[in-house]
């Protein structure tokens, strides 16, 4: 048998902090079939992997004409779980302030998730930067989406792709108190921001857009850990590709530990 | 057991690339690589020549590791005596086919035939893309048309077509057609829908190394709802009767 078999890395395993899933979802895709896209399954693929916790959103209100319908069947998902609520929003809506606010009462949301491909518009506009300020009274962490799948897979839907050049002046020009969470971003899409990256104090990225040979390694080596974050993106990715690009790679074992989830645990204290 | 049936080496990229794959291999517990050299995507008869040359190479460097696929550009006139080099010369154990031409053009149905007599599988780049596909990119539908033509030939469509949902259709009544799914497309389900579709026998662990990680691959198969009888025939077994 070979080594893969085993359900879990050597980190982990001595890891006394389990590891946390940033970037996770429920709900339904609408361009193919997903076979465990419940919270039961979410549940039970974290425990296989030894991942204790994650931050959810819902697959459904990316797709909602009123998304806080999509975020009423996540809130009680999540319900009796320690899993955390993450608000998916799309800032072209009207009155989403409100929005914002209500989910705080009733949801105790723990970030604020946006999809500029899907929703249509760009993080130069206006409506990027107001959400921007309206998170700074909040503290919310804003985790800004830059894929949900692979372009050349989307032959039924074509999303906005998100420039490198749009990314790099949304963090230059957000270089505040709200961390901002990269989701889904390619290795070479972070170097490619990568002077804007490492100098912006709040920025993080998430794991889930790695896949070619020692990308962790490499971002390890060009941004420290400290900015990266374990992101799986299921049930649309595989979570044990995800998984063991973060706990196989070459690393300092206290490099994993902060990709896994210390580095979590700091930027969503309790 | 680990057989990795899909890497590269790439043309000026020789020493980097076997280092890194060398590096994969051994971390990772592939214990067989089949490699093809790649370069430009319409190859001059030079430019063939010396991608084979260095999986050649490669392959007297690592004689336990490393099997090699020869290249072929079917427009090149010598791509037959390419072959017959490859093959005869080189050792290798079986024929890749890119980006050149389309895989059921005419100028293909030689090699094929070759192929047949020399008893080796044929690999085939085909991939289906929303954005950037190439203009002699193979579909799915181009190897089943090759398939059917010669149903003798043992063929392994590439990454699966790149989207399973139109790739695996078209191949799923053709028994001499194996898939794998090399490469960065890391969905969640494509695992499952290969495995209803066309069946775990017919499914190959392949990396596309050093274009991707094999880590990636691996969560794939270790993901998927499959027997570990399953899970052993993607990862060698099914390879193993494949290049028998």
């Amino acid at each position: 048998m070979p080594w893969i078999y085993s359900n879990k890395g050597k980190a982990l395993e001595e890891c006394f902090l389990k590891a946390i899933d940033m970037n996770c979802y429920i709900g339904n895709w609408p361009f193919r079939r997903l076979r465990r896209n419940s919270m039961e399954d979410l549940k039970r693929i974290h425990a296989e992997n030894g991942i204790e916790s994650g931050y959810v959103s819902s697959l459904n209100s990316i797709f909602y004409n009123d998304p806080y319908e999509g975020e009423k069947e996540l809130q009680e998902a999540l319900t009796g779980t320690s899993y955390q609520h993450v608000m998916t929003l799309n800032p072209l809506l009207p009155v989403w302030e409100q929005d914002i606010h209500r989910a705080e009462k009733e949801m105790n949301i723990r970030g604020i998730k946006i999809f500029p491909g899907y929703h249509g518009y760009s993080l130069q506009e206006k409506s990027a930067d107001r959400l921007y300020r309206a998170l700074e009274s909040s503290g919310l962490p804003l985790f800004v989406v830059v894929r949900m799948e692979d372009e050349r897979l989307n032959y039924l839907m074509t999303p906005r792709q998100l420039s490198a050049e749009e990314i790099c002046s949304f963090i230059q020009k957000h270089d505040g108190d709200v961390p901002i969470v990269l989701i889904g971003m390619l290795a070479a899409e972070l170097m490619t921001c990568g002077d804007a990256i490492r100098k912006a104090r709040n920025v993080y990225f998430d794991t889930s857009g790695l896949r070619n040979f020692f990308d962790t390694e490499n971002l390890v080596e060009t941004f420290g850990a400290d900015k990266i974050l374990y992101g799986s993106q299921f049930p649309l990715y595989c979570l044990k590709s995800s998984f063991l690009m973060t706990d196989k790679a070459r690393i300092d074992e206290k490099d994993r530990e902060k990709i896994f989830c210390g580095n979590a645990r700091r930027l969503m204290p309790e | 057991m680990l057989i990795d049936v899909h890497a590269h080496i790439w043309k000026g990229k020789y020493e980097q690339d076997k280092r890194n794959i060398v590096k994969a291999c051994r971390l990772y517990g592939i214990s067989r690589i089949y490699i093809s050299g790649l370069g430009s995507q319409q190859p001059d008869e030079q430019e063939v020549k010396e991608v084979n040359a260095e999986v050649h190479q490669f392959k007297k460097e690592e004689k336990d590791l490393v099997r090699g696929y020869c290249s072929i550009n079917p427009a090149n006139k010598n791509c037959l005596d390419t072959l017959k080099q490859g093959i005869e010369e080189y050792g290798m154990s079986g024929m890749k086919l890119w980006v050149a031409t389309f895989c059921d053009d005419p100028r293909v149905y030689p090699l094929i035939e070759q192929c047949i007599q020399y008893d080796v599988p044929i690999l085939i780049h085909a991939f289906h893309k929303a954005v950037g596909q190439l203009p002699f990119e193979s579909h799915s539908w181009n190897v089943a048309n090759l398939a059917r033509r010669y149903p003798e030939a043992r063929i392994i469509m590439a990454h699966m077509a790149a989207n399973c949902y139109t790739g695996l259709k078209p191949i799923r009544d053709l028994d001499n057609v194996w898939t794998d799914f090399s490469g960065t497309i890391i969905r969640g389900e494509d695992i499952n829908y290969a495995k209803e579709t066309i069946g775990a026998k017919r499914i190959l662990y392949g990396t596309d190394m050093p274009g991707a990680s094999p880590l990636v691959c691996m969560g794939q198969v270790e993901e998927a709802d499959l027997t570990p009888e399953e899970k052993e025939q993607i990862f060698y077994k099914n390879a193993m009767d494949l290049f028998q």
